[in-house]
C-alpha cells in the first residue's frame, strides 16, 4: 500500500511524522505545498495522485483471444421473423407457441439472430423440451457461445447436423463426445450398419454407467434384426433394471428370439381358448428362468397376488397376432371373450401393450373401440388413440360426450394440428357450450383447457377464420362470473391464434 | 420511448393497421388517424420523435402515437409518402411560427447588465457558498486527520447530512460528489484508496474555487458548473460552441435519482470526431421530452457547455430526418491512442469521470476462470468492462474484430453498442 493511503487511514493527526508521498512524480509537487496544514496538503497531495494516476492508466495484456466462432451455414431469419421471436421469448406463457416458432424456423432452413441467442440458450436451459429444437436453429455461433458458459451446456448433448448422415468425425465424437452425442451417432450408425454399431457398443459396455448403458441400448429401436440377439441375450444379465426391462422388451420384438420361444411357451399353458370362452390358468411357481426374463422380481412371493401382474406382463410381451393363429380367432372375438374373464383388465391391458409394441393396427383399432365403451378408460387407450389413423382417432374421440371431462384427455393425444373437419367440429361445441353459462350450472374448468389448446397447437390455419368471428355469448345481465370468465379466456384464445397465425405467416 | 410498460404494451396492440386511416407521411411528418374512443389525430415529427396526438390521455407519449411509430417501423410501406392533409400543413405552419417567435425573443434578448435584483442575488449565492466551501474543508480536514478507518462505521446519514448542507449552500455540485462517495466504504477491499482519490479530487476543486480569479476564463466555467452553478439553455445557445456535423447517436444510458430519472445519450461526430453527451431529466415518474434513438444517425448543429474540454451539449437544430447507423464507426485503433484522448482532457480538465470509448477492431472477451470480461485490440492489450455480464455483446461480435462503442469510468467500460456486418446493436 502506498504510504499516503496508509497516513490517510490513520489519520495525520495520530502520527506527525508519518510520509504523504505516493512514490511518483507527484511528490516532486506536493513540496511546493506549505507544511503547516498537513491534513491540507495530504488531501490535495491525494487529489493531484488521483488524477495523475487516471491519466496513466495502466494498460493490461490481453488473455489470448479464442477460436472465432465458425462461418453460419444457415441463413438467418427475417427481421418480422426476429421482432416476432424476440417477443415470444419475453413472455414466459407463449413457451408453446416458441417452441413452433422453432419447428417452423428449422423448417424453413433458418436460423436465430445473434442477439437473441443469450436469452434463447437460458430458455433451452430452463426447459427440456425446447433444447432438440433451439439447438438446430442456434447455428455455429450459439454453439460457439454455449462453450463459453456452463450453464449452456446442455447444447453439447446435441449434434450439429440434424440430417442423418454420419458425420466425418464420428469416431472422436463416440471416443469423447457426451452420452446423447454419442446415442444419436449410435442410431444414425445403426442405418447404414447396425454390425459396426454393435461393434463400438461391445469395446465400452462394461465401462459405461447404467445410465448410458440404458440410453444407449435404446438406440436398437433402429433396425432391430435377428442378428441383435446375442447383445441383447446378455444384457438380460445386466446389473440395471432398466437395461434388463429394456432388453426384454426389444428381444420381444425379434420374432426368432429364444425369448419370444420361452414367452410364448409360457403364454400357452395360461391361456386357454375353447368354444368362444377365455380361460386363465395361472402359474403356480416362479422359477429363475422367469426372474431372468424379467417378469417378476426375486422378492416376489409366490402368491396368487404376485401372479397377476406376471400375467399381464407376459402377454405384454407376445405378439398379439400369435393367438389369433392359435386360437383361430379374430382380434374383435378374442376382445369380446375377454368381457367374461375375471382377469379383463389384464388381459385389455396386456394386449394394448402388445399392440402398441408390435405395431399391430388391426389389434389397436378394436382394442380402442372396446375400451372406449368402459365407464373409466385406462391411461393406455388414450396411447392406443394416437396410433390410429389420425381420422380414425378424431373419430373416436368424437364418439366421446363433448360433457365429460375425459374428452380433453383424448384431445390432447390427437395428433396436432388437427384436420379441418375435427377443427371445426371442436370449435363449434365450445361455441355451443358457451350459450349455456347460467348462474345455476357448475363451471367445467376442463373447457378452458380445451379452449388454450385449440388455439395454441389444435387448430390448423383453415380454422382460424371460423375461430375468430365473434362468439356469441349469453347476455350478462346478471353479472355472470361464467361468461366473464369466459370473455377472459376468449381474449387470450384470440391472441394466441393471432400470434400463431403470424408464426404461420412470417416464418418462411 | 414509452412512458411506463402499459403504454408499451397498448401501443403494441395498436400498431396494427385496422385501427388506422389516412396514413401518411413525408421527409418531416408521419401522420394517421386512429380509431379509439373517438377518431384521434395522431403526428409525429421525424426530426425529433416528438409525437402529437389529439387524444385526452395525460401521458406523453401516448399508446395512439407509440403504435403508429411502432407500426411504421415494422411495416413502413403502410404509411405512402404523400401530401399532408390540411391538419397536418396547419400543425406545421403553426410551429413554424412559434419557432420564428422563438429565435426573435432569442434574438431581442437583452445583451446588456443584468438588472439590480439580479446582481444582488447572485452576490449573495455567492456568499453562500463561500460559506458552504469553508465548512465543507473543514470536514474534509477532519476526516483525514482522524483517519479514514474511522469512517468504516459510519451509516449513510454521515454523508447525506454533509450533502443536504451543501445543498443548503447552492452547491448542488458539491452535495452530489458527497452522496457517491456514501457508496465506496466496504464496497472494494481498496476502498480507502478509492475514497481518498474521490476526497483529494473535491479538495482540488474547492481548492480551484479559493482561486478562481486566477484560472484562465474557460476553466473558470468548468469550476463553477462542477460546484453547482447551472447555465440556462438559453445561455448556453448563446455562448457555447456550435458544431454542425452528422451525429452518430451511440448509446443510452439511464439513472435512478432521488426524485427522477437522468438520461444520458453518447454521441459522436461523424467527420469532426468529437464526443458529446445529452443530459435529460425528467421528474416524478414523468417522460423524457425529446427522444434520441441510439443505433441512428443526424445532422444537426449542436451547442456544446462552455469548458475546456467541451463535452455536455445539446442538439439545437435536428436538420434531417434520422437514419440507421450502418458505416464503420469513427474511432481510433487502439487502447493507447485512446487513453492518450483520455490523458489529454484529463490535462485541461482534471475532474472529467466520463469519457466516450470508440474504437474499431476490438474482440470483446470473456475469461471463465476468473470471471473477466474485457475487449482486446489489435495490438494485444485490454480494457476490463463494467462488473456484470455482456452475453449479448459476445453473441454478436463472436470472437471477432468488431468497431465498439462504450463508457470509460477511469476503470472499466459500459459497453453502450457494437458495430458488426453493418449493423449497429444497442446493447
Amino acid at each position: 500500500m502506498h504510504a499516503i493511503v496508509t497516513t490517510a487511514i490513520v489519520g495525520t493527526g495520530q502520527q506527525d511524522t508519518s510520509a504523504i508521498t505516493t512514490g511518483t512524480a507527484i511528490d516532486a509537487l506536493a513540496t511546493q505545498l506549505p507544511d503547516d496544514d498537513r491534513a491540507r496538503k495530504l488531501l490535495l497531495t491525494a487529489g493531484a495522485w488521483s488524477v495523475y494516476r487516471q491519466a496513466g492508466y495502466v494498460i493490461a495484456q490481453a488473455p489470448d483471444a479464442p477460436q472465432p466462432a465458425a462461418p453460419e451455414t444457415l441463413p438467418v431469419c427475417s427481421p418480422e421473423a426476429e421482432r416476432l421471436l424476440a417477443n415470444l421469448l419475453q413472455e414466459e406463457k407463449h413457451r408453446a407457441l416458441f417452441l413452433e416458432a422453432l419447428k417452423r424456423l428449422k423448417q424453413a432452413g433458418k436460423r436465430l439472430p445473434y442477439n437473441l441467442l443469450p436469452q434463447a440458450l437460458t430458455e433451452g436451459a430452463q426447459s427440456k423440451e425446447l433444447r432438440p429444437p433451439l439447438a438446430l436453429v442456434i447455428g455455429e455461433r450459439g454453439r460457439w457461445l454455449s462453450q463459453l458458459n456452463p450453464a449452456w451446456a446442455w447444447v453439447a448433448q446435441f449434434l450439429s447436423s440434424s440430417d442423418e448422415a454420419l458425420p466425418a468425425d464420428a469416431e472422436m465424437i463416440w471416443q469423447e463426445g457426451t452420452t446423447g452425442q454419442r446415442c444419436e451417432l449410435l442410431r444414425r450408425l445403426r442405418v447404414a450398419d447396425p454390425a459396426k454399431a454393435r461393434e463400438w457398443l461391445a469395446v465400452v459396455w462394461k465401462k459405461e454407467k447404467a445410465d448410458a448403458r440404458a440410453d444407449f441400448l435404446a438406440t436398437f429401436e433402429v433396425s432391430l434384426s435377428a442378428e441383435d440377439e446375442p447383445f441383447l441375450e446378455q444384457a438380460l444379465d445386466d446389473r440395471s433394471t432398466n437395461v434388463r426391462t429394456l432388453a426384454a422388451s426389444l428381444l420381444a420384438r425379434i420374432p426368432t428370439s429364444a425369448l419370444v420361444r420361452r414367452m410364448l411357451a409360457r403364454a400357452d399353458t395360461i391361456l386357454t381358448y375353447q368354444q368362444g370362452k377365455l380361460t386363465v390358468t395361472l402359474p403356480t411357481t416362479l422359477d429363475q428362468d422367469w426372474h431372468r426374463d424379467n417378469l417378476a422380481s426375486v422378492s416376489d412371493k409366490n402368491t396368487q397376488w404376485a401372479f397377476i401382474p406376471v400375467f399381464q406382463r407376459v402377454l405384454s410381451l407376445v405378439p398379439p397376432n400369435h393367438w389369433e393363429k392359435r386360437f383361430a380367432a379374430t382380434p374383435e372375438q378374442l376382445i369380446a371373450a375377454a368381457q367374461d374373464s375375471e382377469y379383463k383388465h389384464e388381459m385389455l391391458e396386456g394386449w394394448s401393450e402388445a399392440a402398441l409394441l408390435h405395431n399391430q393396427p388391426h389389434w389397436i383399432a378394436p382394442l380402442v373401440e372396446r375400451l372406449f365403451r368402459e365407464p373409466a378408460p385406462q391411461n393406455v387407450v388414450l396411447q392406443l388413440v394416437a396410433y390410429l389413423p389420425q381420422q380414425e382417432a378424431e373419430n373416436k374421440v368424437l364418439q366421446i360426450a363433448f360433457d365429460d371431462s375425459y374428452w380433453f384427455q383424448a384431445l390432447a393425444q390427437l395428433p396436432r394440428p388437427w384436420s379441418k373437419e375435427f377443427g371445426e367440429a371442436c370449435l363449434q361445441a365450445l361455441r355451443n357450450y358457451a350459450q349455456t353459462f347460467t348462474n345455476s350450472a357448475s363451471y367445467y374448468y376442463h373447457r378452458e383447457n380445451i379452449l388454450e389448446l385449440a388455439a395454441s397447437s389444435g387448430l390448423p390455419l383453415e380454422c382460424f377464420e371460423t375461430a375468430l368471428q365473434t362468439w356469441e355469448l349469453p347476455d350478462d345481465t346478471q353479472n355472470n362470473w361464467h361468461i366473464q370468465r369466459w370473455q377472459q379466456k376468449l381474449a387470450e384464445f384470440t391472441e394466441i391464434l393471432k400470434l400463431r397465425k403470424r408464426i404461420i405467416e412470417e416464418i418462411v | 420511448m414509452a412512458p411506463d410498460t402499459s403504454s408499451a404494451s397498448a401501443g403494441k396492440k395498436l400498431a396494427n393497421v385496422k385501427h388506422w386511416q389516412n396514413l401518411g407521411q413525408n421527409s418531416q411528418v408521419l401522420w394517421g388517424e386512429c380509431q379509439g374512443s373517438a377518431l384521434y389525430q395522431v403526428r409525429v415529427d421525424l426530426s425529433t420523435f416528438s409525437i402529437q396526438c389529439s387524444c385526452p390521455s395525460r401521458k406523453q407519449p401516448c399508446k395512439h402515437g407509440l403504435g403508429l411509430l411502432l407500426l411504421v417501423a415494422n411495416t413502413p410501406s403502410q404509411a405512402p409518402e404523400s401530401e399532408p392533409p390540411e391538419w397536418i400543413v396547419a400543425w406545421l405552419a403553426k410551429r413554424a411560427a412559434a419557432s420564428k417567435r422563438k429565435e426573435t425573443k432569442a434574438t431581442q434578448q437583452p445583451t446588456g447588465t443584468p438588472s439590480a435584483t439580479q446582481e444582488k442575488a447572485a452576490e449573495k449565492r455567492l456568499a453562500q457558498v463561500n460559506k458552504g466551501i469553508e465548512r465543507l474543508d473543514l470536514w474534509l480536514n477532519d476526516l483525514v486527520r482522524n483517519g479514514l478507518g474511522s469512517v468504516e462505521t459510519q451509516p449513510a446519514r454521515f454523508w447525506e447530512s454533509q450533502a443536504a448542507q451543501m445543498v443548503d449552500a447552492q452547491a448542488p455540485g458539491l452535495a452530489a460528489r458527497i452522496r457517491r462517495m456514501a457508496t465506496i466504504p466496504n464496497a472494494s477491499s481498496d476502498w480507502p484508496e478509492k475514497l481518498l482519490c474521490h476526497l483529494g479530487q473535491l479538495a482540488l476543486l474547492t481548492q480551484a474555487f479559493h482561486r478562481l480569479d486566477q484560472l484562465d476564463p474557460v476553466l473558470q466555467e468548468d469550476v463553477r458548473q462542477l460546484i453547482g452553478w447551472t447555465l440556462k439553455e438559453d445561455e448556453v445557445i448563446a455562448r457555447g460552441e456550435r458544431v454542425t456535423d452528422e451525429w452518430l447517436i451511440l448509446g443510452q444510458t439511464i439513472e435512478n435519482i432521488d426524485r427522477g430519472r437522468t438520461q444520458r445519450t453518447w454521441l459522436l461526430g461523424a467527420s469532426t470526431r468529437r464526443p458529446a453527451l445529452l443530459l435529460h431529466f425528467s421528474f416524478a415518474g414523468s417522460a423524457f421530452t425529446e427522444h434520441y434513438p441510439p443505433g441512428t444517425r443526424q445532422m444537426a448543429e449542436l451547442v456544446y457547455w462552455p469548458s475546456t474540454a467541451p463535452q455536455r451539449a445539446l442538439l439545437e437544430k435536428r436538420q434531417e430526418a434520422v437514419t440507421p447507423l450502418q458505416e464503420r464507426l469513427p474511432g481510433v485503433d487502439t487502447i493507447e491512442a485512446f487513453l492518450a484522448d483520455v490523458a489529454a482532457t484529463l490535462a485541461r480538465h482534471p475532474w472529467r469521470d466520463r469519457f466516450l470509448c470508440t474504437m474499431r477492431d476490438v474482440i470483446p472477451l470473456y475469461e471463465s476462470t476468473n470471471n473477466q470480461w474485457c475487449i482486446r485490440d489489435s495490438t494485444g492489450h485490454a480494457l476490463p468492462l463494467v462488473k456484470g455480464e455482456h452475453w449479448k455483446l459476445l453473441a454478436v461480435s463472436g470472437g471477432m474484430p468488431v468497431d465498439f462503442a462504450g463508457e470509460w469510468n477511469g476503470e472499466s467500460l459500459l459497453p453502450l453498442g457494437i458495430l458488426a456486418d453493418h449493423k449497429y446493436y444497442v446493447l
